[in-house]
C-alpha cells in the first residue's frame, strides 16, 4: 500500500432519484489521507451521492471507481473491504452489545464459516476506544444514548478497516465537545495509517476546521475543489439560499446567518 | 450484557440444550398408560432383556416415534420462527402470523372434508407452499426493504384463510368437525414414522448454521447488511424458503401447533443473547423438547382421552414467556 493509488474516483457522474437530479458530471479524485466535506442545504442530495459513492444505488450516468476499478464490477464483499459506510441513523429491533455491533464490520474479512478471533477483537476494542466508549462494551446499544451511539456506530465503521470511510452526518447526536473528538480520532486515522474521508458535514465551522477538499452540492449541480476556497461568502449563500456573513478568528473561520 | 460469543460457549450450550431435549424424549418414553423406569426403557431401547416384549414394543413401536416426530415438528417450527424474525427483523414473525399454517390448514380441512386421509399430509404440504408463494408474490419480498410490508401481507392472507377455515368448519358435516378441530389445535396421535420431519429438520439446520453469521449482520437492517458485504436478496430469500420448507414439514407432521415458532426463539434470545450462530440451534433443540413434553402431557394428563398438542404448548408458552419478558425487562 506503500504506492498512493486514488482511493474513489468519479467520472462525470449523475446522480439523482427519478427525473430529479442533484448532479449531472461530477468527476473527483480522493487520495489516500483525503479529508472530503460534502455540504449542500437539506433535500440537495448529499445522502444520494455518498450512497452512490458507496455503491449501494446505481448512478444515473457515469461512474464509481474504487482502488482503480469499477465498482460495479465487485462483489458485495470485495466493495465492503474497500470501502466502509457509516448510515445517518441505525435502528435496532433487536438487543445487540455495543462489542458485537462493532465486531459485524469483521464480517467482509472473515470466510463464511469462520468466527472472530482475538485480532478481531483487539481492533473492536480498539476502535471503541478511539471514540472513548470501550466501557459501553457490554451494554445494549438500544440502552444507550444517541450520542453514545453514534460513538458506537464510529467505532464500528473504523473496525472495518477500509481504505476508504463514507460518512454520513458523523457529528450528529454528538455535543459540540465530542464532535471535535470523533473528528480528531477520524482525521488521525487519515493522517497515520492513510484512510482516506468523505463525509457529509452540516457545520460548515468543522468542514473548514478538518477537510481538505470540498462538494458544495445543490440546485441540481455539485462543484468541488479545495474546500478553503471552495467555501466562500457568495457561494454558500447562493447555496442556502439565504445570505451568510463569514466570521475569521486567526486560522479559523466560520458562517453566520447575515 | 453478556460477552461476545466464542466457539467454546456455543458449543457447551448446545450441548446443554442436547441434554435438555434427551431428559424430554426420556420421560416421553417413560410416561403413559404403562409407567415405565429408565432402566426398562433402556433396556427396551438396546433391545436387552430386562423389559417385557410387550413394554419394549410400547417404547420402540408408539412412544419412540412419536416423541422423535414430536421433537422434530417442535425443532422445525422453532427454527422456522427464528429465521423468520431475524429475515423480517420483526421478533412477532413467526409461521402462523405468515399465514403458512393458516395456508396449510386450508389444504388438510379440505382433504378431510373430501373424506380423502391419505391426502392430508400432501394437501397441507401444497397449501403451506401455496401461501408462502402469495405472501411472496404480493408482497415483492425480493425488495428486502419491504418486510413491514411482507408481515402485514402476510398477517392479511392469514386472516383470508382464517375466514375459509370457519367456511369449512361451518360447512362440514359434525362427525367430521372434531377431527378438524384436532387438526387445527396440533395433534401428534397419528405420528408413526418420524424420519421425513428429522431428515427435514436437519436440511434446515444445515443451511441455517451457514447463513448464521450473514443473518447477524442482517440483524441490523438490509442496507446495514449491504454495506457489510452481505447479498440480502439472495440472503433473506435463501432463508425464507428454508423457513417455509420448514414451517410446512412440521405442519403436515402434526397439524398447527402454536407458540413455538414465536415463543421459543424470543425467550431464549432474551436468555442467550442473539448471535444466529447459537440462537438457530438452540432454538431446534429447545422447540424440540418442549414439543415433546408438551405432547407427552397431551396424550398423559386425561389419558385415555387425548388433548390436542397445541393446546399445551400455548398453556406451557404463554405463561412461561410472559415471566421471561417480565423478567428481562
Amino acid at each position: 500500500m506503500s504506492t498512493a493509488a486514488t482511493v474513489l474516483a468519479t467520472d462525470r457522474l449523475g446522480v439523482g432519484i427519478g427525473p430529479r437530479m442533484f448532479c449531472d458530471a461530477l468527476s473527483l479524485r480522493v487520495e489516500p489521507g483525503d479529508v472530503w466535506g460534502i455540504v449542500g442545504p437539506n433535500g440537495a442530495g448529499k445522502t444520494t451521492l455518498l450512497r452512490t459513492l458507496a455503491g449501494l444505488r446505481e448512478p444515473q450516468a457515469g461512474n464509481v471507481k474504487l482502488d482503480g476499478r469499477p465498482l460495479s464490477s465487485m462483489t458485495l464483499a470485495e466493495r465492503a473491504r474497500r470501502r466502509a459506510v457509516l448510515p445517518q441513523d441505525s435502528i435496532d429491533a433487536f438487543s445487540l452489545s455495543a462489542l458485537d455491533c462493532v465486531l459485524a464490520a469483521r464480517h467482509p474479512h472473515l470466510a463464511w464459516y469462520a468466527w472472530e478471533g482475538d485480532g478481531d477483537r483487539r481492533i473492536a476494542h480498539d476502535a471503541l476506544a478511539a471514540f472513548g466508549v470501550e466501557a459501553l462494551a457490554l451494554r445494549d446499544v438500544r440502552t444507550l444514548s444517541g450520542g453514545e451511539r453514534r460513538r458506537v456506530a464510529l467505532a464500528q465503521l473504523v473496525a472495518q478497516d477500509s481504505p476508504l470511510m463514507l460518512l454520513d452526518e458523523p457529528s450528529s447526536h454528538l455535543d459540540i465537545g465530542q464532535q471535535v473528538a470523533a473528528l480528531d480520532a477520524l482525521t488521525a486515522l487519515a493522517r497515520t495509517a492513510r484512510k482516506a474521508l468523505v463525509m457529509v458535514l452540516h457545520d460548515l465551522h468543522l468542514v473548514l476546521r478538518y477537510c481538505d477538499h470540498a462538494i458544495a452540492i445543490g440546485n441540481g449541480r455539485a462543484e468541488c475543489g479545495d474546500a478553503g476556497s471552495l467555501l466562500t461568502e457568495a457561494r454558500l449563500s447562493t447555496l442556502f439560499g439565504r445570505p451568510l456573513k463569514e466570521l475569521r478568528d486567526g486560522a479559523s473561520r466560520t458562517f453566520v446567518p447575515r | 450484557m453478556r460477552d461476545h460469543l466464542t466457539p467454546t460457549r456455543t458449543l457447551g450450550v448446545v450441548a446443554l440444550c442436547a441434554a435438555v431435549a434427551l431428559v424430554a424424549v426420556a420421560f416421553a418414553l417413560m410416561t403413559g398408560s404403562v409407567r415405565l423406569g429408565a432402566g426398562e426403557v433402556w433396556h427396551a431401547l438396546a433391545r436387552q432383556p430386562g423389559v417385557s416384549d410387550a413394554n419394549a414394543d410400547i417404547v420402540n413401536a408408539l412412544r419412540l416415534p412419536r416423541a422423535l416426530c414430536a421433537f422434530a415438528v417442535g425443532g422445525l417450527l422453532a427454527i422456522a420462527g427464528a429465521l423468520m424474525q431475524i429475515v423480517l427483523r420483526n421478533p412477532l414473525a413467526d409461521p402462523y402470523v405468515l399465514g403458512i399454517s393458516g395456508g396449510a390448514a386450508v389444504g388438510a380441512l379440505l382433504a378431510i372434508l373430501a373424506g380423502a386421509a391419505t391426502l392430508i399430509a400432501p394437501a397441507a404440504y401444497a397449501g403451506a407452499l401455496l401461501s408462502t408463494l402469495i405472501v411472496f408474490t404480493l408482497a415483492g419480498a425480493h425488495e428486502a426493504r419491504g418486510s413491514t410490508r411482507l408481515l402485514l401481507t402476510g398477517v392479511v392472507v392469514a386472516a383470508g384463510w382464517g375466514a375459509l377455515i370457519a367456511l369449512i368448519l361451518s360447512l362440514a358435516p359434525s362427525a367430521q368437525v372434531k377431527g378438524m378441530l384436532f387438526w387445527l389445535l396440533g395433534d401428534l396421535s397419528g405420528a408413526a414414522n418420524p424420519w421425513p420431519a428429522l431428515l427435514a429438520l436437519a436440511i434446515v439446520l444445515v443451511i441455517a448454521l451457514a447463513l448464521a453469521r450473514s443473518l447477524n449482520v442482517l440483524a441490523r437492517g438490509s442496507e446495514h447488511a449491504i454495506a457489510l458485504g452481505v447479498n440480502v436478496g439472495r440472503l433473506a430469500m435463501g432463508a425464507h424458503a428454508a423457513a417455509a420448507f420448514a414451517a410446512a414439514a412440521a405442519v403436515t407432521q402434526a397439524g398447527s401447533v402454536g407458540f413455538v415458532g414465536l415463543i421459543v426463539p424470543h425467550a431464549l434470545r432474551i436468555v442467550l443473547g442473539n448471535d444466529q450462530r447459537l440462537l438457530l440451534p438452540a432454538s431446534a433443540l429447545v422447540g424440540g423438547a418442549l414439543v415433546v413434553v408438551a405432547d407427552t402431557l397431551a396424550r398423559s394428563l386425561f389419558a385415555p382421552q387425548q388433548i390436542p398438542v397445541g393446546v399445551i404448548t400455548a398453556l406451557i408458552g404463554v405463561p412461561s414467556f410472559l415471566w421471561l419478558q417480565r423478567r428481562s425487562a
